[in-house]
């Protein structure tokens, strides 16, 4: 339990620094750090799998290029780009409302929350759930991302 | 494995690819909206002669007379907003139309998916394919402020109500540990409590999406800053797929679980419809008025969900015909008005059946359609979607609805007014594209002729609802 509040209380912390930081790029460098605790506490729920993925995506992948972003951008436009964090205060009331909510029926509920074993054999089972179980939506999954390339380089070209 | 289901999917797939090779070669916007107009017209025929009914994947994907129909809607919205589309692609899209085409495209055939499937893994992955291309093409219009900020809050509030939605599938797949309807059906039945919260994040997701209030505030802004024929798309073909995804859900994935949501719906379609209604009055721009009568429609609408029998689903499912044909026709009207006087002011529209009696008289059309008044269409979709309400013992709320109905005559009144009364202020004629005048003439049709022969859709409409809550 001691090492969840380790993981819980930073990550909440970082959390609130990814919001209220008026630097972009620490704020990016936060959300790096929020993403690496939720990993951990992927793995101390046994989830390795997820865990790992967690760290390769997000923080390899999305911050990674959030941080190329937030210094191409810069230099482009010539200036440090600031964060405002306006409606503080209304922020703070609808996140204790979720909070509260989510409390609430985590409270009432009757779900046996005990960590479940994984499938002895994890690659066979993986491998058999995407390409057999979900096969359909792993195809529209490739269209879909086909969808977003094409529309994120119609956004960003220039007109000729 | 048995792909013929798939049938209409996988043609869909494969005029994309033709729209994207011919891309390459010519870039001439008339051959690519052509293609696309042809290729979806075939596409509607044949849903039309051959559906291919059946279930594949393991029964995760089903094709039935209601989602053929529903394919059909979305087909049809389709069909008049690639034509409706094509001058304005000329004009502001240069070099970039076939990415339009290519993207309407990517997002019919998400609604095309959504429909059918029957695993929330895939119905949440087409959820998306259908979402993701609409933020890109509110924002088309690069060189207009308005366009992109309506493609911004577009994007804002479409992936935080995504979020939200796929939240609640994740309580749903967490409190079931199953993914497949069928199995949902079954096992979501005592009142656990992360079920209950898993259907209200799953109702504020799809709230968002056909903007039912409160949660319909990025509707004014978007609808009046983005293309006007991509509006004319944006406010019937996703709106008919979350009403469809309403149906499916509460009627086979919530069947058992115990909650009031009946009400819930009557609820939210009362203020909707209050909402809607009351702050489109004071509007000065057509395409936002549009946009709040469209949320007017939106509660009448949830009043037949609310109802949930098998009338009242035949009745919606009428009522998105008429939506489609007489939406499109007013927002591609503003779309008309836009290009000759550069806003879709209703001031500027003063004279304009004089300057233009045919187009004067579309609009004259499409506004009775949309407040309802008998003859034209949208006087039976509204009557029968309160008829079916008031069987199921929605009496005030009926009432409500229909004294809202003569509020709602009182700005599309104003709105043809200011057309057929008030002196133009210059006598130029008004220039109508052809390919607009086009989907305007068949939209126009197909308004009087479901007006005055209801039946046509009815009839069939009423055989897909039982089979669909029999077959549940």
């Amino acid at each position: 339990m001691w090492i969840f509040w380790l993981i819980a209380i930073p990550l909440v912390l970082f959390a609130l620094g990814v919001v209220l930081s008026k630097n972009l790029f620490r704020s990016t460098i936060y959300l790096g750090a929020t993403l690496v605790l939720t990993a951990l506490i992927y793995l101390l729920l046994h989830a390795e799998l997820l865990g790992f993925i967690q760290i390769l995506l997000y923080t390899g992948g999305v911050a990674t290029l959030l941080v190329f972003a937030i210094m191409l951008t810069q230099r482009i436009v010539g200036e440090d780009i600031t964060q405002q964090s306006r409606g503080l205060v209304g922020g703070a009331i609808a996140s204790l409302a979720v909070l509260l909510i989510l409390f609430f029926f985590l409270g009432s509920s009757q779900l046996d929350f005990s960590v479940r074993p994984y499938p002895e054999n994890l690659n066979l089972a993986l491998g058999k759930n995407l390409f057999v179980t979900y096969v359909l939506p792993f195809e529209v999954l490739s269209v879909l991302l086909l969808a977003a390339i094409i529309g994120a380089i119609v956004m960003a070209r220039r007109d000729r | 494995m048995n792909f013929a289901p798939l049938t209409l999917e996988l043609l869909l797939a494969g005029l994309i690819l033709i729209v994207f090779v011919v891309d390459l070669v010519s870039k001439n916007p008339k051959v690519l909206a052509g293609i696309t107009f042809v290729g979806l017209t075939i596409l509607f025929f044949l849903n039309l002669l051959h559906p291919w009914y059946g279930t594949t994947f393991q029964g995760t994907f089903v094709s039935n007379s209601f989602t053929g129909f529903l394919k059909g809607v979305f087909l049809l919205a389709g069909i008049l907003v690639s034509l409706g589309s094509l001058s304005t692609a000329e004009e502001q899209y240069r070099g970039r139309v076939g990415e339009y085409y290519i993207l309407l495209l990517f997002s019919l055939l998400g609604m095309l998916f959504v429909v059918s499937a029957r695993d929330l893994v895939l119905f949440f992955v087409a959820f998306e394919l259908m979402s993701i291309p609409l933020y890109i093409l509110a924002a088309y219009q690069k060189d207009s402020e308005a366009s992109i900020e309506a493609g911004l809050k577009l994007f804002i509030f479409g992936t935080f109500s995504s979020a939200i939605l796929v939240m609640g599938l994740a309580l749903l797949y967490g409190t079931t540990g199953s993914t497949r309807f069928d199995v949902l059906a079954q096992t979501l039945t005592e009142g656990e409590a992360l079920s209950v919260l898993g259907f209200l994040l799953f109702l504020t997701g799809i709230g968002f999406k056909v903007a039912m209030v409160p949660f319909h505030m990025w509707v004014p802004d978007t609808y009046a800053g983005a293309p006007a024929p991509f509006v004319a798309f944006l406010s019937v073909a996703p709106k008919a797929a979350g009403f469809a995804i309403l149906f499916i859900f509460f009627l086979q994935v919530f069947a058992n679980l115990a909650l009031p949501w009946k009400l819930v719906i009557a609820f939210l379609s009362g203020i909707t419809m209050i909402l809607g209604n009351l702050l489109a009055i004071p509007q000065t721009h057509l395409k936002r008025l549009l946009g709040y009568s469209g949320i007017a429609h939106i509660g009448y609408m949830l009043l037949g969900v609310a109802a949930g029998t098998d009338l009242a689903i035949a009745m919606v499912l009428f009522y998105f015909v008429a939506y489609v044909l007489a939406n499109i026709g007013a927002f591609l009207f503003a779309e008309t008005a836009i290009q000759n006087e550069g806003t879709d002011q209703l001031s500027a529209l003063h004279g304009y059946a004089q300057r233009n009696p045919l187009l004067g008289l579309y609009m004259l059309i499409f506004l009775l359609s949309l407040g309802g008044i008998p003859f034209v269409v949208g006087f039976w979709a509204k009557l029968y979607v309160f008829l079916a309400a008031l069987k199921a013992g929605y009496g005030l709320l009926v009432f409500l609805a229909a004294v809202l109905t003569v509020v709602a005559l009182y700005y599309y009144l104003n709105v043809a007014r200011q057309i057929y009364i008030e002196k133009p202020a210059s006598n130029d004629p008004v220039r109508v594209p052809a390919s607009i005048h086009f989907v305007l003439l068949i939209s126009t049709l197909g308004t009087v002729l479901l007006g005055l022969y209801p039946k046509l859709i009815v009839g069939p409409a009423l055989e897909i609802a039982r089979a669909f809550v029999a077959g549940l």
